[in-house]
C-alpha cells in the first residue's frame, strides 16, 4: 500500500490540509506541535477508523474529540492509497458522523463489500492490509517515544505472524480460534468441569436412568430369586409331606400297637381287679363276723396284754402271800407252843433279869467305866432303823399308792435291822452288866439253873423263840396286809380284763382257764388284725389298679382322640386304628415317633404352604419387562447420544490440541525468521555490536551481549539500545508479514530521539533499505536528522513541511 | 448295531425376549422380538419336518434380564412338543446362575441342559456323546480343557461351546479358545455359539458357528439361520460331517451407503434413495441408508426417507456427510489455516490406510471445527446427535 493522497478537511490542529506523499520515504519535519504526530494519527483514524468500541484505544470520547478541529471546521478527511497490485482506493470519512465511504478506482463506492465494524465501520483496512489496527500500532507505527513494547504487544505481533493470512478482514488469531473451540466444547459437549452442558445433562440422566435400569433388574433378580426360592420350597414341601406321612404311618403303626397293649393291659387289670375285689368281700365278711375285734386297737390290746400279764404276777404274787402267811401262821403256832414250853424259863430269866437289873443298878455307880465300854452301839442307831421301816411303811399311804413288794421288803429289812441292833446292843449290856459272877451265879444256880452257859443257853433259846414269835408276828401281819392289798389289786385287774374280754368268752378268775381265753382272745385279735391289713391291702391294691387303668384309659382317650372308659372300648379304638386287622403292626427297626415329631413336620409343612402361598403371590406381579425395554430403549438412545457427543467432544478435542500444535509449530518457525530479520538489523544499528536477539513465545526479548555469554533481557540494556532492539523487530515483523502480501507503509514519529549520532545514521541507512520498497512517513523536529536523511536519500527524499 | 448316522439342528444365539431399544420405536422392538419367536418356532418345525435326532442350542436361549415367566413357559411348551431330545448350553446372557430359569423351571424331560455341574450327556439310543462348556456366571475366564471328558470311539461325539474361537478381538473375550486347542480333545463336531454371524470357515474344519437365526442388529447383515449338521460312520469306522445352512431369519439387516458428494439437490437425493432401495426384499429387509461424502447440501433425513416408509417402515437414514471445504486450496494456503489443514489431511490419510474408521471421522469433523474457528473466530456449526455440522448448510437448503 501506498498513500496517495492526504486530505485533512479537519482533523486536530488541521483543516484543510493536502499532503501528497511519495511512494517512498518522506521525510515530515516541524516544530514541536505542528502536527507530526497528529499527522499519523489522521492515517491510523481513515484506516481504521476513530472507533466507539469498548475494545478500541481510541474508544474514549475524549480521544475522538481530541481530534475535532480545533477552529470548528468540518471532522472529516480523504485517505487515497494504491495496493502493490496497482489498484487504487479512496477513503472517505466523516468522523464527526461515523461515516465512512470506500470507493475503487473505477469511484465505486465499494463500501458495502468490506466486513462491517459496529464501532468503525467497514474493515477495508484488515482486508487491504491483512493486518488488524493492533498488529498496526504495533508494527507499522512508532509513536514517539513508544518504540519499545510490552510483552502483549510482542506476543500480539508473533500470533499476527502465526496467523499470517491477508485473506480477509476478520481480525485472526490463533486464540481465537482457540477459545471458539473451547467454548464449542463448553457450549456443545461439556468438559470434565462443566455440570450443566449437553454431555452432563447426557450422563446424569443416564445415570438416573442406569440406577432405574438397575433397580428393575434387581426386581427382576428378585423375582428370578423367588422363582428359585419357590422351586426350593416346592421341593422342601415335598418332601416334609412325605416325611409326614411316614412319620404318620410308623405314629399309627406304633398307636396302634400301644393301643393293643393297653387294651391287653386293661383286660389284665380288669380280671385282677375282679379277683381282687372278691377277696376283699371275703376278707370284709370276715372281718365283720369279727366284730369284737372291731373296735380293739392295737394299743389296747397292747393295754390288756400287760393287765393279763400283771394280773397273773399278782395272782402268783397272792398265792405266794398265801403261803407265807400259813408257813408264819404255822411258825407263829410253834413259836407259842415253844413259848409255851418256856414259859418257866421266861420267869426265871425274867426274874435274873431283874436280879442283874438291880445288880447292875448298884453296880452303876462302881463300874462306871466298864458300862460305858459296854455300850458300843448307841441307842439312836436301832430307833433310827425301826423309823426308817415306819416311814417306809407309811410311804405309799401318803403317796397314796399301793404297797409294793420291794418297799415292803425295805419296810422289812430296815425292822430287822432296828430289833437286831437293839438285841445286839441288850447283849453287850449284859455282858457289860455281868461282872459279880459269884451272886449272880449263885443266883442262877438258885434258880435253877446248872451254871452260867446253861442259864445263857436257856435265855438265848427264849430270847430267840420270843425274838422269832415277835418277828414272825409282825411278818405275818404284813403278810396279811400284803394279801388284802393283792386281792383286791387282782379283782381290780380280773375286773378289767373281764370287760376287755366282754363279748368274747366268759372271764374266769383261775389264771389257768384266763390263759386259754386270753390265748383265744389274742389269736382271734391277731388273725382280725392280719385279715384287716389284707383287706386294707386289697383295697389300696385295688385303688392303684383302677388308677392304672383309668391313665390307661386316659392314653388310650388320648391316643384314640375319644372318650374311651371301657377295656371294650378300647379294643375298639384298638382295632380301628390297625383299619380293621387285629394283627399288630410291625414296627421292627422303627423308632417310635412322637406326636411332637409330626407336629413338628406338620408346622413345617404349614409353613412351607404359607411361604408357598406367599411366594406365589409375589410372583403373581412379575416386574413389567415392556417398562424395562422402555428404559433400555431410552438407554440405548442416551448412549448413542453419548457416544455422538463424546466423538463431538474428541473432535473438538483433537481440532484445538492439532491448531495448538500446528500454531506453535508455526510460531516456532516466524520466530526463527524474525529472530534472523531482527538480528540483522540490530547488527545494521549498532554496527555489528549486537548482533542476535531472541524472542521466547510469550514475545520477551533476549540479547546476545558481547560482554556476557548468557542472553540479556532487552529491558536491562540502555533506553537507546531498547528502542533499537523494538525498531528492529517492527521492522523484522513487517517483512515477514508482508511475505508475499502487500507492502505496509511505515508511520515512525521520532524514532531516533535517544539514538547517538552514529547509530542514528546507521538507522537511517536501515530505514534506506526498508524503504526501497515501501512507502515510509519519517517525523522529526531534529533538523540534524534532517541533514542525515538528505544525505542518503538525496534527491529521493521527499520532505514534507508541517 | 450301533447307529451310524445322526442328523441334528445345531443353533445359537436366539436371544429370546431382547428388547431391541435403540431406534426410540416401540412399534420396531416388538416387530423384532416377535420376528425372534417366528424364528425359534421356525426351528422347532425344521426340527419336526426333516426329522432330525435331537437339537444342540449352544447358549443365549434367551435374554436373562428380560425373560419373562411367559417366554419361558412357551419355550418349555415348544420343546416338550417335540419327541427328541434338545441340549440346552448356557451362554452369557443366560447363564446357569442359581435363579436361572434352567434350575427353576420344570423343563420337559427330553430338555437336557448342560452345567458346569453336569456338562455332559449321552445320548445312548443315538449313539452319541455331548460335551458342553457353557456359563455358570455372566462373566467367565478360558474354560478349562484339561477337565473336558475324553470322547468316546464308538460314539459320535459333539463339543458344544458358547465363546469365541480363535477370534479374541476384545480385551475380555467369552471363553476364548483356540482352533489348536479344540483340535487336540478329539470330538468328531464342535458347535459353536456366542458369535452373532455365521462362521464356518475357522481353522479347525469340523467346527461351526450358526450365528443368530435372527439377526439382531445392523452388524449381523446378511443371511441367518440354523445349521443342520450330519454326521456318519462308514464301515470303516471313518466318519464324515456335512454342514448345511439353512436360512430362517425373518428379516435381514442392509447397510447402505449413498454418496452425497455428487448429489446437488434433496430430490436427487431422493431418486438416488429409490435406486438404492429397489434392489431390496420388502417385507423382509431393513435397511439403514447412510449418507456419505462432503456436500455444501443439508439434507433432510425425515422429508428423504418419507416417499420410502410405505414399502421400507423400518427405514432409516443417518446423515455422516460433512461440509464441503475446498481443503486442497486451504491447505496451499502459507498461513495457520494451511498448515492446519495439510496437518490434519495428513493425520486423515494415515487413518484411512489404517482402516480406523471412527477415528478418521473425528478428524473430518475437527478438520471442519478448526477452519470454522480460524476463519470465523467462533464455532456456529450445530451439534444435533450427529458430529458437528456447518450451521450456513441450513440456510443452503435446497
Amino acid at each position: 500500500m501506498r498513500i496517495r493522497l492526504l486530505d485533512i478537511k479537519g482533523f486536530g490542529k488541521f483543516s484543510d490540509k493536502h499532503i501528497r506523499p511519495s511512494g517512498g520515504f518522506n521525510l515530515v519535519t516541524g516544530s514541536n506541535e505542528s502536527g507530526k504526530s497528529t499527522l499519523v494519527d489522521f492515517v491510523i483514524a481513515m484506516l481504521y477508523g476513530l472507533g466507539g468500541g469498548k475494545r478500541s484505544k481510541k474508544a474514549s470520547a475524549s480521544h475522538g474529540k481530541s481530534y475535532k478541529p480545533w477552529n470548528g471546521s468540518q471532522f472529516a478527511g480523504v485517505l487515497e492509497y494504491v495496493l502493490d497490485d496497482g489498484s487504487s482506493y479512496r477513503v472517505d470519512r466523516n468522523f464527526e458522523k461515523g461515516l465512512a465511504h470506500i470507493h475503487d478506482g473505477m469511484s465505486r463506492d465499494i463500501t458495502s463489500s468490506f466486513a462491517l465494524s459496529r464501532d468503525t465501520g467497514p474493515r477495508f483496512a484488515e482486508e487491504h492490509l491483512g493486518l488488524s489496527e493492533q498488529v498496526f500500532l504495533r508494527s507499522a507505527q512508532i509513536r514517539q517515544m513508544q518504540t519499545a513494547m510490552d510483552p502483549d504487544g510482542a506476543r500480539i505481533i508473533m500470533e499476527k505472524l502465526t496467523n499470517l493470512s491477508t485473506s480477509g478482514s476478520e481480525d485472526l488469531s490463533l486464540s481465537r480460534a482457540l477459545e471458539a473451540l473451547d467454548n464449542a466444547l463448553l457450549e456443545n459437549v461439556g468438559t470434565g468441569r462443566s455440570t450443566t452442558r449437553p454431555l452432563d445433562r447426557v450422563e446424569a440422566r443416564l445415570k438416573e436412568l442406569e440406577g432405574i435400569k438397575a433397580e428393575m433388574l434387581e426386581q427382576h433378580e428378585r423375582y428370578l430369586d423367588a422363582w428359585s426360592m419357590l422351586k426350593m420350597e416346592e421341593e422342601r414341601l415335598k418332601d416334609l409331606r412325605q416325611k409326614h406321612d411316614e412319620l404318620k404311618m410308623r405314629h399309627d403303626a406304633h398307636l396302634k400297637n400301644r393301643l393293643s397293649d393297653l387294651a391287653r393291659e386293661c383286660r389284665e387289670l380288669d380280671r385282677s381287679l375282679e379277683e381282687m375285689k372278691a377277696a376283699l368281700v371275703h376278707l370284709e365278711k370276715k372281718l365283720e363276723s369279727s366284730g369284737v375285734f372291731s373296735e380293739m386297737t392295737e394299743k389296747a390290746m397292747e393295754t390288756l396284754n400287760n393287765t393279763w400279764y400283771e394280773y397273773k404276777e399278782i395272782y402268783r404274787q397272792l398265792e405266794e402271800c398265801e403261803a407265807s402267811i400259813k408257813a408264819l401262821e404255822q411258825q407263829n403256832a410253834d413259836l407259842s407252843l415253844r413259848l409255851e414250853r418256856l414259859q418257866p424259863v421266861r420267869e426265871k430269866v425274867d426274874r435274873i433279869d431283874r436280879f442283874l437289873k438291880d445288880q447292875e443298878q448298884e453296880a452303876a455307880a462302881t463300874a462306871y467305866q466298864g458300862q460305858k465300854r459296854g455300850g458300843g452301839i448307841p441307842l439312836f442307831v436301832p430307833v433310827m432303823l425301826l423309823i426308817l421301816a415306819i416311814v417306809i411303811m407309811a410311804l405309799p399311804v401318803f403317796l397314796n399308792r399301793e404297797m409294793e413288794m420291794p418297799m415292803l421288803a425295805a419296810a422289812g429289812v430296815s425292822a430287822l435291822a432296828g430289833i437286831l441292833t437293839a438285841l445286839f446292843r441288850g447283849t453287850k449290856k449284859k455282858t457289860v452288866s455281868i461282872s459279880p459272877a459269884d451272886s449272880q451265879l449263885a443266883f442262877l444256880h438258885e434258880e435253877g439253873f446248872l451254871g452260867l452257859n446253861d442259864y445263857l443257853s436257856q435265855k438265848e433259846e427264849l430270847r430267840s423263840v420270843l425274838s422269832g414269835s415277835e418277828t414272825c408276828s409282825i411278818e405275818l401281819a404284813e403278810a396279811r396286809i400284803k394279801r388284802d392289798y393283792l386281792l383286791e389289786k387282782k379283782d381290780a385287774l380280773h375286773k378289767t380284763i373281764a370287760s376287755c374280754l366282754d363279748g368274747f368268752g366268759s372271764p374266769s378268775a383261775d389264771p389257768g382257764v384266763m390263759e386259754g381265753v386270753m390265748e383265744g382272745f389274742r389269736a382271734g385279735f391277731s388273725q382280725f388284725r392280719e385279715n384287716d391289713r389284707r383287706a386294707n391291702d386289697l383295697r389300696q391294691r385295688i385303688e392303684a389298679l383302677e388308677e392304672k387303668r383309668r391313665l390307661i384309659l386316659r392314653e388310650a382317650s388320648a391316643l384314640a382322640k375319644k372318650d374311651i372308659i371301657t377295656a371294650a372300648q378300647l379294643d375298639a379304638a384298638a382295632s380301628v386304628m390297625s383299619g380293621g386287622s387285629s394283627e399288630p403292626e410291625s414296627a421292627m427297626g422303627q423308632e417310635d415317633v412322637s406326636e411332637h415329631q409330626i407336629r413338628e413336620t406338620e408346622e413345617e409343612i404349614k409353613n412351607c404352604e404359607i411361604r408357598i402361598g406367599s411366594l406365589k403371590a409375589r410372583l403373581e406381579s412379575a416386574p413389567s419387562q415392556e417398562d424395562l425395554a422402555d428404559i433400555e430403549e431410552e438407554v440405548s438412545q442416551l448412549q448413542e447420544k453419548k457416544r455422538q457427543l463424546e466423538l463431538a467432544g474428541r473432535s473438538i478435542r483433537t481440532a484445538r490440541d492439532v491448531l495448538q500444535e500446528v500454531g506453535s509449530r508455526l510460531q516456532m518457525n516466524y520466530t526463527a525468521l524474525l529472530n534472523g530479520e531482527m538480528s540483522r538489523f540490530i547488527s545494521m544499528i549498532t554496527g555489528g555490536r549486537y548482533q542476535s536477539i531472541k524472542t521466547d513465545p510469550e514475545g520477551r526479548l533476549y540479547l546476545e551481549v558481547p560482554e556476557c555469554e548468557e542472553l540479556v533481557p532487552v529491558a536491562r540494556l540502555s533506553s537507546g539500545t531498547i528502542d533499537q532492539v523494538y525498531l528492529s523487530m517492527r521492522l523484522a515483523a513487517l517483512a515477514l508479514m508482508e511475505r508475499g502480501k502487500e507492502t505496509i507503509p511505515l508511520f515512525l514519529d521520532e524514532p531516533f530521539l535517544q539514538y547517538d549520532e552514529e547509530r542514528t545514521l546507521k538507522a537511517f541507512k536501515l530505514l534506506r533499505e526498508a524503504s526501497a520498497n515501501r512507502q515510509v512517513f519519517f517525523m522529526t523536529s531534529r533538523r540534524r536528522e534532517v541533514e542525515l536523511a538528505k544525505e542518503i536519500w538525496g534527491d529521493e527524499l521527499n520532505l514534507i513541511e508541517l | 448295531m450301533a447307529t451310524d448316522r445322526i442328523r441334528f439342528l445345531h443353533c445359537a444365539d436366539i436371544h429370546l425376549d431382547r428388547p431391541f431399544g435403540g431406534r426410540g420405536l416401540k412399534d420396531y422392538s416388538e416387530m423384532r422380538r416377535t420376528d425372534v419367536w417366528k424364528t425359534f418356532e421356525s426351528i422347532i418345525r425344521l426340527a419336526e419336518d426333516e426329522l432330525v435326532d435331537f437339537i444342540l442350542v449352544c447358549g443365549d436361549l434367551y435374554e436373562h434380564d428380560y425373560a419373562s415367566r411367559a417366554t419361558i413357559q412357551r419355550v418349555g411348551s415348544l420343546f416338550g412338543r417335540l419327541t427328541i431330545p434338545v441340549v440346552v448350553l448356557p451362554g452369557n446372557h443366560d447363564p446357569y446362575v442359581a435363579n436361572s430359569w434352567y434350575k427353576t423351571w420344570n423343563w420337559p424331560d427330553n430338555v437336557v441342559i448342560l452345567d458346569n455341574e453336569k456338562p455332559t450327556v449321552r445320548l445312548d439310543a443315538l449313539n452319541t456323546f455331548i460335551h458342553g462348556e457353557g456359563f455358570s456366571a455372566f462373566r467367565q475366564d478360558t474354560p478349562d480343557l484339561s477337565t473336558v471328558t475324553r470322547p468316546f470311539s464308538d460314539c459320535f461325539n459333539i463339543f458344544m461351546l458358547h465363546g469365541t474361537l480363535d477370534m479374541n478381538f476384545s480385551n475380555r473375550p467369552f471363553n476364548p479358545v483356540s482352533s489348536g486347542e479344540l483340535a487336540d480333545l478329539g470330538y468328531d463336531y464342535y458347535a459353536l455359539g456366542h458369535f452373532h454371524n455365521l462362521k464356518t470357515d475357522f481353522k479347525l474344519k469340523n467346527a461351526a458357528n450358526p450365528g443368530s437365526p435372527e439377526p439382531l442388529g445392523f452388524d449381523e447383515t446378511g443371511d441367518h439361520g440354523v445349521l443342520l449338521v450330519t454326521l456318519e460312520r462308514d464301515e470303516h469306522g471313518k466318519k464324515a460331517l456335512d454342514i448345511r445352512e439353512i436360512n430362517l431369519a425373518q428379516k435381514r439387516y442392509v447397510l447402505l451407503n449413498l454418496d452425497m458428494a455428487a448429489v446437488s439437490s434433496q430430490e436427487e437425493a431422493c431418486a438416488r434413495l429409490g435406486e438404492l432401495l429397489c434392489s431390496l426384499d420388502l417385507g423382509r429387509d431393513l435397511p439403514r441408508v447412510i449418507l456419505k461424502g462432503r456436500t455444501p447440501l443439508a439434507v433432510d433425513c425425515e422429508a428423504l426417507k418419507k416417499p420410502w416408509m410405505e414399502n421400507y417402515p423400518w427405514l432409516q437414514i443417518l446423515d455422516e456427510t460433512r461440509d464441503c471445504y475446498d481443503y486442497g486450496a486451504i491447505s496451499r494456503e502459507e498461513n495457520l489455516k494451511g498448515a492446519f489443514t495439510r496437518e490434519m489431511l495428513q493425520r486423515l490419510k494415515d487413518c484411512e490406510e489404517k482402516g480406523d474408521e471412527e477415528q478418521a471421522m473425528i478428524l473430518s469433523a475437527a478438520l471442519d471445527l478448526g477452519i470454522e474457528a480460524l476463519e470465523k473466530g467462533r464455532i456456529d456449526a450445530r451439534f444435533d446427535g450427529g458430529l458437528f455440522k456447518g450451521s450456513d448448510r441450513e440456510r443452503r437448503l435446497i
